[in-house]
C-alpha cells in the first residue's frame, strides 16, 4: 500500500483535547462532594437518584469527557484523518457536554421540567454533533485498520445510549403523553441495556480498539494477536445486540471476552522490548487484574458467596468495571499522551528550524514521574476505600476524601503540564513564524 | 540520488519523532531519507508538505512501513528510482 497521495490532516490544535481533559477530574470533585454530602443512604441501591447522579457525573462527566477529547488526537494519528472543523464543533462539543451533563446530575437531585428539557436539548446536541462529526471520518477508507473497526463499533453503540438514555428520561417527565408513550415505557431492562451499551460498548470498546494502537507504540511492545485484533470487537458488538433478547447469555459472554482481552494486553504487556519502570504500565496491569477479578467474581456461583457480598454483587462489579478498569486506563493513558502530546505539538513547529529544538524541555518535565506515581498510589488507595464503602456504606467519608484528594492531584499535575506547553509554545512564537494553520 | 538510512522502528515516541527531525535537518539536496517504521506518522505528513518536502511510503504489514522523504525539487529523480525499482534497495 502506498499513502503518498492521500491526503492527511495535522493533528487538531493542543487546547481543543486539553480543555476536555481539565474539565474531566473537575466532574469527579463534584462526584466526591455528592459522596460527601449524601452519606449513607446512596449506597442503599443504584436506583437511588443521588447514585443515578454519581453514576453519570463519573460516565459522562469524566470518562466520556476524557474519551471525546482524546478521540479528537487519536484519529489523525490512527487514521490519518481528523474531523472536520475542528476547532468549531470540539469547542461547541464540550461546552454543551459540560452543561449539559451537570443540568442531567442537578435533574436526578432535584427533577424539574426546566432542567429535564435542558439536559435532553444539551446533550442531544452534543452527541447529534460529535457523533457526526467523528462517524463523517470513520466511513472513509483509513489508514492502519485493526482499531478503526473498534472506534466505528464503539461510535455506533454511543449512537445507542444517546438514544436510549433519552428515552429513559423522557419517560420520567412526559407522563403527559398519555398511554400511547407506554409503547415506549421501559423497564429495568431498557436501564440494564443502556448501561451494557455505555460501559461494554462506548467505553469498552474505544479503550480496546484504542489498546491495539497505543500499547504497541507507545511501549515497543509486539502488536495484539490478529485474531484477538480481528475478533474481540466484532463479538462484542455482537454480544450487545444480543443483550437487547438474551441479557444473561450476553452478559456471560461480555465477561468472558473481556478476560480474553485482559490476558492478551497482559501478554503484550510481558512481551514490550523496552521494559523500563513506567507508571501507565502499571496502570494497564491493575486494569487487566481488576477485569480478572471481575471475571472470577462474576462466575463464582451464589452459593460460594457470603450474603454481604451477595447482596452488593451488581454494584461490587459494576464499580470494579468503572473505577479499576475504565478509570485506571483513562488516568495512564493520560500521564502517557499529556506529556506526549505537548511535547509532539511543539517538536513539529520545529519542522522548519531544528535550532529550536533546544527550547523545548526533555518530555519528562512536561509530567514529572514520581507525580504520576503518587497518582496510581492515591488510585489504588481510594479504589480500596471504595469497595469498603460498598460492603459497609458509613465508611462513605474516607472514599469521599480520599476520591477528591486523587482527583485534585490530577487536576494539579494536568494544569502543571499544560501550563509548561503554552509557556514553551510562547517562546516558539518569538522564534519561529507562526502559522496560521497551526 | 543518496539514499541515507534511518531505523526508529525499536524507538519509543517521541523518539522516533526527533530522529527523523534530527535527520532531517541535514538533509542535503539529492538525497533522500528512508526511514524504516512501525507506523506511519500521518500528523508529520501535512508538515512536511509545509515545509517543501515530500514523501512516499510503503506500507509492508500492520507494524512494518518505510517512509521515504526528500526535497520536493528532488521529486523527479526520486520517482525515476522509485519507477526503475520495486522499492528502493540500499
Amino acid at each position: 500500500m502506498n499513502s503518498s497521495g492521500l491526503s492527511f490532516n495535522a493533528l487538531p490544535p493542543i487546547d481543543l483535547p486539553f480543555r476536555f481533559f481539565i474539565s474531566a477530574p473537575l466532574f469527579v470533585l463534584l462526584s466526591a462532594s455528592l459522596i460527601f454530602y449524601s452519606g449513607e443512604s446512596l449506597w442503599l441501591s443504584r436506583w437511588q437518584p443521588s447514585m443515578l447522579a454519581l453514576t453519570h457525573g463519573f460516565t459522562l462527566g469524566f470518562i466520556t469527557m476524557v474519551m471525546m477529547g482524546a478521540l479528537l488526537q487519536l484519529l489523525p494519528v490512527i487514521g490519518g484523518i481528523g474531523i472536520a472543523k475542528p476547532r468549531l464543533i470540539a469547542s461547541s462539543c464540550h461546552a454543551l457536554l459540560v452543561v449539559g451533563t451537570l443540568s442531567l446530575i442537578a435533574n436526578f437531585l432535584w427533577p424539574s421540567t426546566m432542567l429535564f428539557f435542558l439536559s435532553v436539548f444539551l446533550l442531544s446536541v452534543c452527541f447529534l454533533l460529535y457523533i457526526g462529526a467523528v462517524a463523517w471520518v470513520l466511513v472513509k477508507k483509513l489508514g492502519q485498520g485493526s482499531a478503526i473497526t473498534g472506534l466505528r463499533l464503539s461510535i455506533f453503540s454511543l449512537f445507542l445510549v444517546v438514544i436510549i438514555g433519552l428515552v429513559l428520561l423522557s419517560r420520567t417527565q412526559l407522563w403527559f403523553l398519555g398511554d400511547d408513550f407506554s409503547l415506549l415505557v421501559v423497564s429495568k431492562q431498557l436501564t440494564n441495556i443502556h448501561a451494557i451499551l455505555g460501559l461494554f460498548g462506548w467505553a469498552g470498546l474505544l479503550i480496546i480498539a484504542v489498546s491495539f494502537q497505543v500499547i504497541p507504540m507507545f511501549h515497543v511492545a509486539p502488536s495484539f494477536p490478529s485474531n484477538i485484533t480481528c475478533s474481540i470487537p466484532v463479538a462484542i458488538f455482537t454480544c450487545l445486540v444480543v443483550s437487547y433478547f438474551q441479557e444473561r447469555i450476553a452478559l456471560n459472554l461480555l465477561v468472558f471476552l473481556h478476560a480474553i482481552f485482559a490476558l492478551s494486553l497482559l501478554w503484550v504487556i510481558k512481551k514490550r522490548k523496552r521494559k523500563i519502570p513506567d507508571t501507565s504500565i502499571q496502570y494497564w496491569q491493575l486494569s487487566a487484574l481488576s477485569l480478572l477479578v471481575l471475571t472470577v467474581l462474576y462466575y463464582i456461583p451464589n452459593d460460594y458467596l457470603s450474603k454481604a457480598i451477595l447482596q452488593r454483587k451488581t454494584l461490587l462489579l459494576i464499580s470494579l468495571f468503572i473505577y479499576f478498569y475504565l478509570f485506571s486506563v483513562i488516568q495512564g493513558m493520560l500521564l502517557k499522551i499529556l506529556p506526549f502530546l505537548s511535547y509532539t505539538h511543539l517538536q513539529q513547529r520545529c519542522l522548519t528550524d531544528f535550532s529550536a529544538m533546544k527550547y523545548i524541555p526533555h518530555m519528562h518535565e512536561f509530567l514529572n514521574k514520581k507525580h504520576g506515581q503518587w497518582l496510581f498510589y492515591l488510585h489504588v488507595f481510594s479504589g480500596g476505600s471504595m469497595l469498603i464503602t460498598i460492603m459497609k456504606p458509613s465508611t462513605f467519608w474516607l472514599f469521599s476524601i480520599l476520591l477528591f484528594i486523587e482527583f485534585l492531584w490530577l487536576l494539579f499535575i494536568m494544569i502543571n503540564t499544560v501550563s509548561l506547553y503554552f509557556t514553551v509554545d510562547k517562546r516558539l512564537n518569538v522564534l519561529l513564524p507562526i502559522n496560521p494553520n497551526r | 540520488m543518496q539514499i541515507i538510512s534511518l531505523d526508529v522502528s525499536d524507538l519509543a515516541p517521541p523518539e522516533p519523532m526527533s530522529a527523523i527531525l534530527q535527520s532531517l535537518s541535514t538533509l542535503a539536496e539529492n538525497s533522500c531519507l528512508r526511514i524504516k517504521h512501525r507506523r506511519e506518522p500521518f500528523p508529520l505528513y501535512k508538515k512536511l508538505v509545509d515545509a517543501g518536502l515530500a514523501y512516499h511510503c510503503e506500507v509492508h504489514s500492520n507494524d512494518n512501513i518505510t517512509l521515504y522523504i526528500y526535497h520536493l525539487r528532488d521529486a523527479p529523480s526520486f520517482e525515476q528510482i522509485i519507477k526503475g525499482h520495486q522499492g528502493i534497495n540500499e
